[in-house]
């Protein structure tokens, strides 16, 4: 029953011998039948380009990726569980530390694949609201899927979390909710948050001093708990092994920039997921690139496209949502090319400073992003990679529940066009929740967007 | 040259017949559930007045939440191009258009050639709609058509402060139980409207000439509380319902001579 589907995902037939009996328990845990793995198979026909070696291969790193969070403590694995957003090599490192541990982002796998591969996420959502984040009340699908995995006992209570308050105070507070719930321990990682205005690019040092000092007290916890010392070479490692991999995505980030784009934003969101979070199978999720980026050259060099050559050109701003790839899939099919998201053609940019502690290069890493220190600062990136990218508009899928990408945003429409001359269209939304907007409601306003950008075009090409 | 546009909004179907950019006929019916059908039968009834048959049509372009039901349509363009266009053509000063009809509303900026520049709609919530006035008029026992005439009696205002048409329904009972008078009801129903409408104009801005379009701009009471609240006077073309689909057969046009 489950073979099709992992063939499907870019399983090889050792591994699927090899995973099967893992599968089975996990789907079980998951309450994941039969009938839910067909019409999961139809849904990835349908939303992922199949086709393409490179998303069937990232996709079986997904599915590991879930077999391994929810297998963790059967598995007799120590269990630290990661928030968003932070930068995955911190959590990384302390994933190397050891064998027996399972570091991870819970959300964020169960987002991709009981929401993206499945579309089974409304339960788990609906079980974190019943445990105390309720409906309505603009909290994030991602802190509510985390609640709600741990209401359902789909995910164990972890040893451990170290939780980033560094961007998003809602992040570290669900996690104290489920300390008080489940009992699971927290380590809180934050910062300072004073940022001038004027700040950025200029890193403040003592911003800088203090973010380090954080992580390196998590990680003394983290060895306390775990019973594994997260040393500097394991933190050099993960940074290169991190490093590796980016390479190998911004090589297809780059292949994007040809007209007519070769890539789907809803296929490239299995590769952009990878740069936000740790995973077991690094040198697969390299492989799996290296891969894609071939066959995408090839598509380059017959011409083939997913959107008409000479479409608009936008930028996605914030991420294309998680739980629902199809909104995506519908803005695409309407007519415009989105060769570049915000969020992670930032995420990708390999560290530009590298210091003697390499603790410090990791937190240097996350200000070197203006969406992490400041609204100027996130400006001044979006205008760059507008310019950069040489782009007609910018689509903002507005994460509303969100401290920290949900305020600004006409902000930055005001900037976008003061400084550019180009449209954005806001369009109001929830990354990881699909259930408060559909394709359909968003459809006239993307359509209008769509053409409004084609007629500026035509004009300017007659001029 | 004959096209139509063809507007298959959520509460009404519009059809206009273009001769030579002329309107040479239009028809409204009410949108009911089955949209092919209304879309093929307001179409029919507006050929009716003209002697024409479908298959006379040069083109044809549909627009509105029905857009892609409608078989015979040469081509789909989005309804908000099409409201642009229909203004412009009606009003040549046209900058700011607010349009609100049964389930939506807009507000849309266009240039001197009735180009979209930018625009704004609601998108989860029906308060600031026609359906908004609906329900409304039904929690005063009220025609909807004459919700504008008997605002404009109002002295003062009753407040609505809520932005959710179920729960400002619930509050104008609670108006109603403490005896406020009817005319001070309405005219706060409209206010909130318009308040409404403006806010989510905000974010693109108003430019005058500010056009009112749609089927509640045949509503004089929501048209005084715009312009009371824009504090400038606002153009209303004498048929609002239509402009969508006149657009839509202006597009017609140009897309017929191209090809």
């Amino acid at each position: 029953m489950y073979t099709s589907f992992l063939e499907l995902c870019g399983f090889t037939p050792n591994e699927i011998r090899k995973e099967l009996p893992r599968v089975k328990k996990a789907f079980g845990i998951l309450k994941i039948e039969p009938e839910d793995v067909k019409l999961a198979e139809k849904r990835i026909q349908e939303i992922f380009d199949i086709k393409l070696e490179g998303i069937r291969k990232i996709l079986s790193i997904w599915i590991k990726e879930l077999l391994a969070l929810v297998l963790a403590k059967e598995e007799k694995k120590k269990i630290v569980y990661a928030i968003m957003p932070s930068p995955a090599e911190s959590y990384t490192a302390a994933m190397l530390a050891s064998e027996d541990l399972y570091v991870g982002y819970p959300d964020y796998v169960l987002q991709m694949t009981m929401g993206a591969l499945f579309n089974k996420l409304d339960p788990i959502l609906e079980a974190g609201e019943k445990m105390g984040m309720g409906p309505g009340g603009a909290h994030c699908g991602l802190n509510k899927t985390r609640l709600g995995a741990h209401a359902l006992g789909i995910i164990s209570r972890g040893d451990l979390s170290l939780a980033w308050g560094v961007a998003c105070d809602e992040g570290p507070k669900t996690d104290e909710l489920i300390h008080e719930i489940f009992g699971m321990p927290v380590q809180y990682i934050n910062r300072s948050q004073d940022s001038d205005l004027k700040e950025f690019p200029r890193i403040n040092p003592r911003a800088l001093e203090y973010l380090t000092g954080e992580i390196r007290r998590a990680y003394k916890r983290f060895g306390e708990v775990a019973g594994v010392k997260v040393t500097p070479d394991l933190v050099m490692k993960a940074i290169k092994l991190r490093t590796e991999f980016l390479e190998n995505y911004n090589l297809i980030s780059e292949i994007m920039r040809t007209d007519p784009i070769p890539l789907s934003q809803a296929d490239f969101l299995l590769f952009h997921m990878i740069t936000s979070v740790c995973i077991r199978d690094n040198q697969g999720a390299i492989d799996a690139a290296r891969i894609l980026y071939k066959e995408l050259k090839q598509r380059v060099e017959k011409g083939i496209g997913v959107v008409k050559k000479g479409a608009p050109r936008v930028l996605w701003g914030n991420h294309t949502p998680v739980a629902d790839p199809s909104i995506t899939k519908m803005v695409e099919n309407l007519g415009l090319a989105v060769p570049v998201s915000e969020i992670h053609y930032l995420i990708s940019r390999i560290p530009t400073k590298v210091f003697d502690d390499p603790i410090k290069t990791v937190a240097n890493r996350f200000f070197e992003m203006g969406i992490t220190t400041s609204v100027t600062g996130r400006i001044s990136d979006i205008i760059n990679i507008c310019k950069d990218w040489n782009l007609d508009g910018v689509f903002w899928f507005n994460h509303f529940p969100c401290r920290l990408i949900g305020t600004d945003a006409m902000m930055i429409k005001k900037a976008v066009k003061d400084q550019l001359g180009i449209p954005m269209l806001i369009l109001e939304g929830e990354m990881y929740d699909t259930r408060i907007y559909n394709a359909q409601q968003m459809r006239t306003r993307v359509e209008t967007f769509a053409q409004m950008l084609k007629m500026t075009k035509a004009t300017k090409g007659k001029e | 040259m004959l096209t139509a546009g063809v507007d298959v909004g959520a509460v009404s179907a519009k059809t206009v017949i273009l001769k030579d950019k002329e309107i040479i006929s239009y028809y409204i019916l009410p949108t009911g559930s089955d949209v092919t059908q209304i879309g093929e039968n307001v179409t029919s009834n507006a050929l009716m007045r003209t002697g024409f048959s479908l298959n006379d049509l040069d083109y044809i372009i549909a627009t509105g939440y029905g857009q892609n039901s409608i078989p015979f349509a040469n081509e789909a363009i989005s309804e908000i191009i099409c409201h642009a266009k229909g203004a412009i053509f009606l009003i040549p000063t046209a900058r700011t258009i607010i349009d609100i009809g049964g389930q939506d509303s807009k507000v849309i900026r266009v240039n001197e050639d009735g180009n979209v520049i930018d625009f704004a709609m609601n998108d989860k919530c029906a308060a600031g709609t026609g359906r908004f006035l609906e329900v409304m008029a039904r929690a005063l026992d009220l025609e909807l058509t004459d919700l504008g005439s008997v605002s404009l009696n109002s002295k003062n205002p009753c407040k609505i402060s809520s932005v959710c048409t179920v729960f400002a329904e619930s509050e104008v009972v609670s108006l109603r139980a403490e005896k406020k008078a009817r005319e001070d009801i309405i005219a706060g129903i409209h206010k909130s409207i318009a308040n409404r409408i403006i806010t989510m104009g905000l974010q693109i801005g108003y430019e005058n000439q500010i056009v009112f379009t749609g089927g509640v701009a045949k509503n004089k009471g929501v048209q005084k509380a715009l312009e009371q609240e824009l504090g400038t006077k606002i153009a209303i073309p004498s048929e609002p319902q239509i402009v969508g689909a006149l657009g839509a057969a202006l597009l017609a046009s140009l897309s017929k001579t191209k090809t």
